[in-house]
């Protein structure tokens, strides 16, 4: 491929990305809980999780949110993390044609700020329609 | 225009990246090992110290499941075994203070009284003296919403302190008894500034005599990777915290860190810095957490890059300081689980103020070092950028590392002129004649020896290097059986230049003439004995030269070396003066003993003993004094010297009747060596004696008998001081205390024998002997020992 052709295929690509945010529209979660839990094992890595797995129901119980009268639907976790001070925050959901996307947003302690070293695992619990159509992304 | 597309094209390749995702994490820069795998070791648990309280240190699952995992994997019960509890110890904690119980809930009943020390401002967070544990998780977390106390820093003061013997909870803390000052340095939700964090470890350092600083606390980074030189890591904290960390290095109070729980293949910043800064480094140590199964925990970071200060330690254990805990983790009221490197730091902490409580000699540094040194580092936890040194092994750090040795005299343990010796090379074999008095002294004393890894202190009983000698443990059936047999008698005649001379032997004394004359000899021998006076003692002296059988009878004690090789030379000028020469086979020991014998009767046959001798001399005795040796740190000097005389008398009383009788006294002073713990002692008085009664015609013609009573050599008056060191400090110098050993023992030892001798035929004799021997060693705790021998000799 020539520069050229390059140039133009990036171009495209940029174009392509803002047209589709363009198209969305931002909607809201039915439900929403953002928390910390600890001592939670096997969870050294992000996760999510929706109402159809298998470990979902498990995941609840190990926070301690199984008994909530809320019916959640999709558990995301950054994994744990090293010190208090870490949280896990819902930025923004937005729906397009064929995909509700939902962004978070990790916020780690700055520096010069210090936490008790505990694993800390951040995590946020939705209820959301449209399941299938769910993606997730954390910043 | 094509310059243009180039430029856009470069400049809207990483929004591409970015948008279509990536990067990843970092990890410290060191090449992994895997964690499992290895076999898991462990360390020796004295299960004569693990109580029911000490089964409720923390586990993985269960309350009381997996009961060891907490205290039982490092081995504390070896050091409470020791007798470490962390008593005297002073281990700030830098956290969010300690649950001290508002309203009805008074936790600070749960903490032991002298415990919880506040110091003036320890609430640094809120400028107050009251270091209250507020912290309730972050804004968000499950302790917030539930609006429970999450208490990080009060189960982490519980791990180092909880009291022993707690009615409510049943565990302890791995120090049970050492004091805490606490200091609050996190606020509310766990978390505090780096000004805040470096104030608290400057409080800790202004408190006299702070040892252990426990920092269970973090940043989001990584050693390593966000610093990786001290200049880099000090711009990093910030200049506030850098300076009062090294502050505390300079103060030599030893830091413990938590690594950080990111499972980062090295530690945190914060506790990682110190491997770049030799300032801190030698006092601080870091903490990776092992999980019930062994290995390392799935959260903990890593040894990586810090391996050299780090090691593990079980991280998921039960405090129970927090009262309100979450009731999700509770097990009671009081209990709770945490987990993280937060909570291996304590158990580090307290382990270092178990060993510094053992062994006071050390500087804190060497406290650490010792506990580096024996982690367990094998198998597993031979992986070095995972668990630096190991699994920490409180029965190893409390133990000797290498051998165990006396210091030579010196108050200096690292001075070069300091001399030390091995345990065994420092021996002191003492004479019967004081033995159960030194004995008795010594029970119960205690010295310390050092180890020669770091010299740290132990102790050890005194008597344990010494040796008692004893005359009654040669008292056997064997052996005075021997005694009754019929000495042989043998003469060869020689001659040289001089004249002739004739060596002879009798019984088991070679008796050699060089010259004799009508009266006067002179003699060399061999294990002789020391002069003639005895084997003169007709019918029975033969039966009392014996040394098989407890002692010699009429012997000069001070001559009697027991050496084995002794050599005289005995010379008589006439019958009424002479001398006796004694050296042994390597000329250490040396004597000279004059012999008057004023009533000499020089009748043929009887060797040209008087029957009264009086004996004047000196020896001298090298490295040993009274037969009693001694090496090393109990060493004596080249010549310790003892004085003495004698008198033995003999009367015939009739034709039948002989009586012979020998008493003995002598002063001994004792030789000083340099550095020896025997530092000085008043002169010994010594005394010894024989009576006895010989009949010839007992009864009938031809059968003998005798009655002799013995008191063997025994220490009249004297006593030792012994210097031996008793303690030793952080300054390295040792005390040294003294022990005044009196040396005369409790008892007098006197022997009675009976000897019967009948001539049957020409060659045919019987003999018998009776003897009971009352207070042996000198010692009333002695039972008599009675001996019956009959003995038959024919000749064909």
């Amino acid at each position: 491929m020539s520069f050229n052709k390059l140039s133009i295929f990036i171009s495209f690509f940029l174009f392509s990305c803002t047209s589709h945010l363009i198209h969305a529209k931002e909607i809201k979660p039915e439900a929403l809980n953002c928390s910390i839990s600890r001592a939670i094992s096997e969870t050294n890595f992000p996760e999510t999780l929706t109402v159809k797995d298998k470990r979902f129901k498990k995941k609840l119980k190990e926070i301690g949110l199984d008994k909530t009268e809320v019916n959640y639907n999709l558990f995301v976790s950054i994994g744990l993390r090293g010190v208090k001070g870490f949280k896990l925050d819902f930025d923004k959901m937005i729906k397009d044609k064929k995909k509700i996307k939902i962004y978070f947003i990790e916020t780690k302690p700055p520096q010069g700020i210090f936490g008790a070293a505990v694993p800390v695992y951040p995590f946020c619990l939705l209820k959301v329609k449209n399941l299938d159509q769910v993606e997730v992304f954390i910043n | 225009m094509n310059n243009i597309l180039k430029i856009l094209a470069v400049l809207s390749l990483p929004l591409l990246l970015n948008a279509c995702g990536g990067g990843g994490g970092g990890g410290g820069g060191v090449a992994g090992e895997a964690v499992g795998g290895g076999a898991i070791p462990t360390c020796s648990e004295n299960a004569s110290y693990v109580d029911a309280e000490y089964n409720y240190m923390g586990n993985a699952g269960t309350y009381t499941g997996n009961n060891l995992y907490g205290l039982g994997s490092v081995c504390a019960s070896a050091a409470y075994g020791r007798g470490a509890t962390g008593d005297g110890q002073l281990i700030a904690v830098l956290d969010s203070g300690i649950s001290v119980g508002s309203g009805s809930t008074t936790d600070l009943n749960q903490i032991n009284s002298n415990i919880a020390t506040f110091l003036t401002g320890s609430d640094v967070v809120n400028g107050d003296n009251v270091p209250q544990d507020d912290d309730r998780g972050q804004a968000g977390s499950v302790c917030r919403a539930t609006n429970v106390t999450c208490g990080h820093g009060s189960h982490v003061a519980g791990l180092i302190a909880n009291e022993h013997n707690n009615s409510a909870f049943g565990g302890h803390g791995i120090a049970y008894d050492a004091t805490l000052h606490i200091i609050k340095v996190l606020d509310s939700s766990g978390s505090g500034t780096a000004a805040n964090i470096a104030t608290g470890m400057d409080l800790a350092r202004g408190v006299s005599s702070m040892d252990i600083v426990n920092i269970s606390i973090g940043g989001a980074d990584v050693i390593g990777d966000d610093c990786n030189n001290a200049s880099s890591c000090e711009a990093y904290l910030g200049g506030t915290l850098y300076t009062a960390m090294e502050a505390l290095g300079t103060a030599n109070i030893i830091q413990v860190y938590a690594a950080g729980n990111a499972a980062s293949s090295s530690p945190s910043v914060l506790s990682g810095a110190a491997i770049y800064d030799d300032d801190f480094k030698e006092t601080t140590v870091i903490t990776v957490s092992i999980d019930s199964n062994g290995t390392l925990a799935s959260y903990s970071n890593k040894c990586g890059v810090a391996k050299a200060i780090c090691l593990a330690a079980p991280g998921n254990l039960y405090s129970f300081l927090s009262s309100n805990a979450q009731s999700q983790y509770a097990v009671n009221s009081y209990a709770q689980k945490m987990e993280g490197t937060s909570m291996a730091a304590p158990l580090v902490s307290g382990g270092l103020a178990l060993v510094k409580e053992e062994f006071s000699s050390l500087t804190n540094a060497q406290v650490v070092d010792r506990l580096l040194a024996t982690a367990l580092d094998t198998g597993e936890y031979s992986k070095s950028t995972i668990y630096g040194h190991g699994l920490m092994n409180l029965a190893g750090a409390t133990a000797a590392i290498a051998s165990l040795q006396t210091i030579g005299g010196s108050n200096l343990l690292d001075d070069e002129n300091t001399s030390y010796y091995d345990l065994a090379d420092n021996t002191f074999s003492s004479s019967a004649a004081f033995s159960n008095a030194l004995s008795s002294s010594l029970k119960g004393q205690t010295m310390e020896v050092y180890d020669s890894f770091d010299r740290a202190n132990f102790d050890v009983a005194v008597d344990s290097f010494f040796t008692s000698g004893s005359y009654t443990s040669q008292n056997t059936i064997e052996n005075h059986m021997l005694r009754l047999e019929p000495k042989t008698t043998k003469k060869v005649k020689n001659k040289n230049l001089y004249g002739s001379f004739t060596v002879e032997t009798d019984g088991n004394y070679i008796e050699s003439s060089m010259f004799q004359s009508a009266g006067d000899f002179l003699a060399l021998g061999f294990n002789q004995s020391t002069n003639s006076f005895e084997n003169a003692v007709d019918p029975l002296s033969n039966f009392f030269n014996d040394s098989n059988f407890g002692n010699n009878y009429l012997v000069n004690p001070y001559f009697n070396t027991g050496s084995g090789q002794d050599y005289f030379m005995s010379f008589n000028t006439n019958s009424s003066f002479g001398f006796d020469t004694f050296t042994n086979a390597n000329g250490d020991d040396l004597g000279l003993a004059f012999n008057l014998n004023p009533l000499s009767s020089s009748n043929e046959g009887m060797k040209n003993a008087g029957d009264l001798q009086i004996v004047f001399g000196a020896n001298y005795e090298q490295n040993k004094f009274l037969n009693s040796t001694s090496s090393g740190a109990f060493a004596t000097g080249d010549l310790s010297n003892t004085n003495f005389t004698g008198l033995k008398y003999k009367k015939n009383l009739g034709d039948d009747f002989t009586f012979v009788g020998s008493g003995f006294a002598g002063y001994t002073y004792i030789d000083k060596a340099a550095g020896s713990y025997i530092d000085s002692s008043t002169p010994l008085l010594t005394s010894s004696f024989t009576l006895g009664l010989a009949k010839a015609n007992f009864i009938k013609e031809d059968q003998r008998i005798g009655f002799f009573i013995n008191q063997p050599q025994r220490v009249e008056d004297g006593s030792l001081n012994l210097r031996v060191p008793t303690s030793s400090d952080r300054d390295r110098t040792v005390t040294y205390s003294n022990l005044n050993v009196d040396l005369e023992p409790d008892a007098r030892q006197i022997n009675f024998d009976i000897v019967f001798n009948k001539i049957i035929t020409e060659s045919s004799n019987l003999s018998a002997n009776l003897t009971h021997v009352q207070n042996g060693d000198h010692s009333n705790s002695s039972n008599s020992q009675n001996f019956f021998s009959l003995f038959y000799k024919k000749t064909f």
